[in-house]
């Protein structure tokens, strides 16, 4: 079973260097949906925002400052509200803020003192971040500068020592549906060129049996996604993943490739057809990346997306890579159960493989 | 020509009909992607937190409720063990304790604090937390308390009304899959020619390679707005995009179609760079992703970096994204001249490019 596995394995491999520019595509498409999604959440960071100051005092300046410490905008200076004005018109800045004349002088005499906020509210979501963003600066210059205007006073207590970054976070469920995308491809395209040529007949015909056929395919599918994946995995550390977690991450990186590999075998079987395989590989990945929680935990959205979210892969797999790099376990399953579901996915994976392997091989009114 | 354009169009709709797992596929990434948002939106914009009220007396039941009602948190009031449970189990994403000593520390003319335990996975919902948390705070009635006035905000919007969660992102959705529809199903449609062998009986035939692009763009524009006007029209009846006119609708079948010929084109002309399937489908769905991120993806592009901005003003979705998201959602696209005139120089540009690539394809 082994010689026809590694045969199977060799084969695969001699196809791929005879189609180079096909293999070299379908590695780089990972990287690819690295480099796009990075682009996604180059637009998740901070907001850009015009700042006006026009008072000269020093209150102006600490309310600034405070601006600045609300870990929420990207502030740049502009000389004049009408030219701030002029860059949110253009989409060039989400809002301006003006710290209008006379405010210092307001705080000096105990409040109030007013800000002018000009929103471009395009969407209620990212104009409720500014708001709150600009209520968040405003409180703290306020528990400094006028105490009495906050009677409530908050502490606010950390779990972890560290607060993993927005970028490290979502470059991991990025890696991880860059993985799916590269198994889905490699594994898929790879069995469904098989069927669409023929050549799957020749594996038929000989005395090898499904399961060192399959197995061949896997592992050599498994070889060239992993080439992608490494590559992503770089990516994902110039995205500010944590290199101390590389090592102990090695195992899981490679099971959560090989569930991935196993699925494409599944779906390039079930399919036999590239033209399928790949823009259904391409729909599935974009909202794959969405349930494998890119911005926090599942468990935090609504009860539907969770219950979905639950039946994929991509949902275990993002939870054991982050277990790995940022050490902590953000799945409201325990550990145990999210590598059984990972286990159950290849298993039921190569079984619909080796069925569709099957019934093709299985004689049909007295005819093959 | 209108012959040949039309016969192009025919044969190239009829593969596409002919395959109803092409169709499917065509119709499927914009259902799953309307599911997910749908999904998605639920959760967003607040945060699931467990309330602790330790505190006795009016003031505290007074603090309790208004965090309880605040529009930023999904707060469930629980006792001191049921919220560390909820913690613990991943209910939550922070807890909210309003002290025992809330009451006399009030009456005493001094500060409470409220404190806020916070499962800082990452820093964008953490921060999303510490920005809510002022806010209520800044809400929780102080009767009795004579309450400064500190820092007052005077905004002013530029639009009439924010726009949903759902029918923006919609937009975004639409503007992809019209790009992505009209390149991939364009590109696959003229790759066939190459793949079958009949590209040469094509351009040897005495009709001009014009009408056999103009064919094969039309036959890609039918099927992205196929695809269009499925999303659009589900989108417009789950009441994502509001009250739309029909004016305004039919200006936004007008730009979709535009888009989807200037996808078409460049799938027809990529497809004849690469005639090959296996070349041809990676490149068409990657090169609708990066265009449809260089123009800023699901984002407005006020949140991008100067550099992609500068790269987001020459792509052509970007133009398509802003007429559709003003014709559908705010009632008024001030820039459309300029957005249909861009979609317009790209068509114009891609058309001019068709033949000659095609030629080439021909004779290498």
């Amino acid at each position: 079973m082994l010689r026809a596995a590694l045969a199977v394995l060799r084969r695969e491999l001699w196809s791929g260097t005879a189609q180079p520019l096909a293999t070299i595509l379908a590695i780089m498409v990972p990287i690819n949906f690295l480099v796009l999604m990075a682009l996604f959440a180059l637009s998740g960071g901070r907001q850009n925002v015009a700042l006006v100051v026009q008072d000269r005092g020093r209150y102006a300046a600490a309310m600034a400052q405070s601006l600045a410490k609300a870990d929420t905008f990207a502030l740049h200076p502009v000389g004049t509200p009408a030219a701030g004005l002029r860059l949110v018109r253009a989409q060039h800045d989400v809002a301006m803020i003006v710290i209008p004349r006379g405010f210092s002088a307001s705080v000096a005499a105990g409040g109030p003192a007013r800000l002018r906020l000009t929103l471009d509210n395009l969407n209620h979501d990212f104009a409720e971040d500014t708001r709150r963003g600009v209520a968040l600066a405003a409180a703290l210059f306020e528990r400094q500068y006028l105490p009495a205007s906050q009677p409530v006073n908050w502490a606010v207590r950390y779990t972890y020592p560290r607060t993993v970054g927005f970028l490290p976070f979502l470059a991991l469920s990025i890696l991880s549906a860059a993985l799916l995308l590269g198994g889905l491809l490699q594994g898929g395209l790879g069995m469904a060129r098989e069927w669409e040529s023929g050549t799957i007949r020749e594996l038929m015909l000989s005395p090898a049996g499904a399961l060192p056929v399959l197995l061949g395919k896997l592992f050599a599918t498994f070889l060239l996604a992993l080439a992608g994946g490494l590559i992503a995995l770089l990516g994902a550390l110039l995205l500010g993943v944590p290199t101390q977690g590389v090592l102990g991450s090695i195992g899981p990186l490679l099971a959560v490739l090989l569930v991935f590999d196993s699925i494409g075998l599944a779906l390039g079987s079930l399919l036999k057809s590239q033209r399928l395989v790949l823009p259904l590989a391409f729909a599935a990945g974009l909202p794959l990346f969405f349930l494998s929680g890119p911005f926090g935990p599942m468990e935090w959205s609504s009860p539907g997306a969770l219950l979905i979210a639950r039946i994929f892969p991509i949902y275990y797999a993002s939870g054991l890579l982050q277990r790995s790099f940022f050490g902590y376990w953000s799945l409201a399953v325990p550990v145990g159960t999210a590598t059984l579901v990972l286990a159950a996915w290849t298993v039921m994976s190569l079984m619909a493989a080796g069925l569709a392997y099957r019934r093709a091989t299985a004689p049909r009114g007295g005819r093959w | 020509m209108l012959r040949v354009i039309l016969s192009v169009l025919r044969k190239d709709l009829g593969l596409f009909w002919r395959s109803p797992a092409v169709v499917a596929v065509t119709l499927l990434p914009p259902i799953i992607l309307l599911l997910t948002l749908l999904m998605e939106s639920a959760a967003v914009g607040s945060l699931p937190v467990a309330l602790v009220s330790q505190g006795k007396g009016a003031p505290a039941v007074r603090a309790t409720r208004t965090l309880a009602a605040y529009p930023g948190f999904r707060a469930a009031s629980l006792s001191p063990g049921a919220a560390q449970t909820a913690f613990d189990r991943l209910e939550v994403a922070g807890v909210l304790t309003v002290p025992k000593n809330y009451a006399s520390t009030l009456a005493a003319g001094a500060r409470p604090t409220v404190q806020l335990t916070v499962r800082n996975f990452n820093a964008d919902f953490t921060d999303d937390l510490l920005r809510d948390l002022p806010d209520a705070l800044g809400r929780v009635p102080t009767p009795g308390l004579t309450r400064h006035k500190g820092v007052a905000i005077a905004e002013r919007d530029l639009q009439g009304k924010d726009a949903g969660f759902l029918g923006f992102q919609m937009v975004a959705v639409l503007v992809l899959l019209l790009l992505q529809a009209g390149i991939v199903n364009a590109g696959m449609a003229a790759v066939h020619e190459w793949q079958s062998g009949t590209v040469k009986e094509l351009l040897l035939a005495l009709a001009p390679a014009m009408a056999i692009l103009v064919g094969k763009v039309l036959a890609g524009v039918v099927a992205a707005d196929l695809v269009g006007v499925v999303l659009g029209g589900l989108s417009l009846w789950a009441g994502f995009f509001g009250s739309v006119t029909p004016g305004n609708l039919l200006l936004a079948f007008l730009v979709m179609t535009l888009l989807s010929a200037v996808g078409s084109g460049i799938g027809v002309g990529l497809a004849s760079a690469m005639r090959s399937f296996e070349r041809l489908g990676p490149a068409s769905m990657l090169l609708s992703f990066y265009l449809f991120f260089l123009a800023g993806g699901i984002a407005a592009v006020g949140f991008l970096p100067g550099w992609l901005r500068a790269i987001a003003e020459v792509v052509p979705n970007f133009y398509g994204m802003d007429a559709l998201r003003g014709l559908l959602l705010y009632g008024a696209a001030p820039n459309l001249g300029q957005d249909v005139l861009v979609l317009g120089v790209w068509l114009a540009l891609v058309l001019a490019a068709g033949p000659s690539l095609l030629h080439r394809s021909l004779t290498r």
